[in-house]
């Protein structure tokens, strides 16, 4: 579904899936006392795009089950 | 030697020492021992100990810590010029002596200085630092409620906002019982950091106690890559995430891109009780609301928490503060909040995905994508 207003673009990700970049991104963590670099996701189900951003940015995936 | 032999030998000791000739038993060897007097002319006071220069692990441990509570009143501290990890593991609830650090411009690492002290339930008196590193100086700081409010407010910040290489992460993490963080020292915890050691990166993660954030001030290194991570992760109590803004209200700029400001990790409510009620935040479990009867007759105790997403503390309004306060990154890229939309469905502020587009737009028009999981 797709809706406009406020130069807003909604978007909801179908059943079962779930936004994530479409580029990944990794961040750095701590574990085990050594610094990892690991993915990190979106896992959203709805998005408010505006101006500054774009649909390109993000891909459907299925939903993971932890979320 | 035998054990019955070590016994008979710490027998004869103590008989030495109080003139008796008489055998004793094993369980009244400790009072003996205990009314044995010492001192008076022998020269067995203890020497002032003055703790002074690099003073890394200087109270570490449980042995020092156990020294500390029997002569602590022997030490003072005078021109300390590190303190990184000074009191690691440390095993009490106070620290019976004020820190004096090393005054004027020498670099002083307060990293870690309280890292571990699981019961320490208050920070000594802490005269004017210029800190360099202050990464982690909380960290595990489990029972410590509160600091005093002028905390910070004569240090001397000059290094942490101005030298890119310091590192300021995680400087409250895992401080589980911490109710709020005193906004002259908050208003410090900024810096031009461009890598992971922001002071944002970490900040309150697993703060499952702390009630809000309020003023966060913006960091002005320009970040690309996320340095928000676990900064409110099961932050479970948090009711308010709101950044410093203009005197006017308008926002402050910042140079972010993909910043991504996280709050489904529980933001506002809790995923097992016991982390509330099990440390020091002074929370009791009567503060728990669990139906609408509840959440009608607490919602204005300060202690309240729930266990329901429904009666999440963070909801819509909370979100609309936090976006009006967010600082316009519209010219350089795009961040993005992640909010969990049925948080405070029951409650007076409703539910995040109640947010409206007008709402939303004010942070689209800033540089941040708004996201529901």
């Amino acid at each position: 579904m797709k809706t406009t207003n406020f130069n807003l673009v909604k978007y909801e990700a179908d059943e079962g899936y779930v936004f994530d970049w479409a580029e990944p991104r990794f961040i750095t963590v701590f574990e085990d006392g050594k610094e990892i670099e690991v993915q990190e996701h979106l896992y959203a189900t709805t998005l408010f795009i505006g101006a500054n951003d774009t649909i390109e940015n993000y891909i459907e995936v299925k939903k993971p089950e932890e979320v | 030697m035998a054990l019955i032999n070590k016994l008979s030998a710490i027998g004869d000791a103590i008989r030495e020492k109080t003139g008796d000739t008489e055998l004793m038993t094993l369980d009244a060897m400790p009072a003996a021992i205990r009314g044995i007097e010492t001192g008076g002319g022998g020269g067995t006071e203890i020497e002032p100990i003055v703790l002074t220069g690099h003073c890394n692990y200087a109270c570490a441990g449980q042995l020092a810590g156990i020294y500390i509570s029997l002569y602590g009143d022997t030490i003072s501290t005078k021109d300390i010029t590190s303190s990184d990890s000074m009191f690691y593991n440390y095993p009490f609830e106070t620290i019976p002596f004020k820190m004096n650090m090393a005054t004027g411009t020498a670099y002083i690492a307060l990293s870690r200085t309280f890292s571990n002290a699981r019961k320490l339930k208050s920070v000594p008196e802490f005269n004017a630092a210029y800190p360099y590193n202050i990464t982690a100086m909380f960290d595990y700081c489990e029972s410590l409620r509160e600091l005093p409010e002028d905390f910070g407010g004569d240090w001397n910040w000059e290094q942490v906002h101005t030298i890119s290489s310091i590192d300021a992460s995680d400087i409250f993490s895992n401080c589980y019982s911490l109710r709020r963080i005193p906004e002259t020292f908050l208003s410090q915890l900024w810096g031009v950091q461009t890598s992971g050691y922001a002071p944002v990166s970490g900040m309150c993660s697993n703060c499952f106690a702390l009630d809000e954030l309020v003023n966060i001030p913006i960091h002005q290194g320009k970040l690309t890559s996320n340095r928000f991570t676990g900064m409110i992760s099961r932050c479970f109590r948090l009711r308010e995430c709101i950044f410093e803004t203009n005197e006017d209200g308008s926002p402050k700029t910042a140079n972010w891109k993909s910043q991504v400001i996280d709050f489904t990790s529980n933001t506002g409510w809790v995923n097992d009780r016991n982390n509330i009620l099990f440390h020091n935040s002074g929370i009791t479990a009567d503060k728990e609301v669990t139906n609408d009867a509840s959440y009608q007759a607490l919602k204005n105790d300060p202690d309240w928490f729930s266990c329901d997403v429904a009666y999440s503390r963070y909801n819509h309004d909370s979100a609309v503060n936090t976006i009006n306060s967010l600082p316009d990154c519209s010219a350089t890229g795009t961040n993005t909040l992640k909010f969990t939309g049925a948080a405070g469905s029951a409650t007076d502020g409703g539910a995040i995905n109640t947010l409206t587009e007008e709402e939303i737009a004010v942070a689209a028009a800033r540089g941040w994508t708004v996201t529901f999981a």
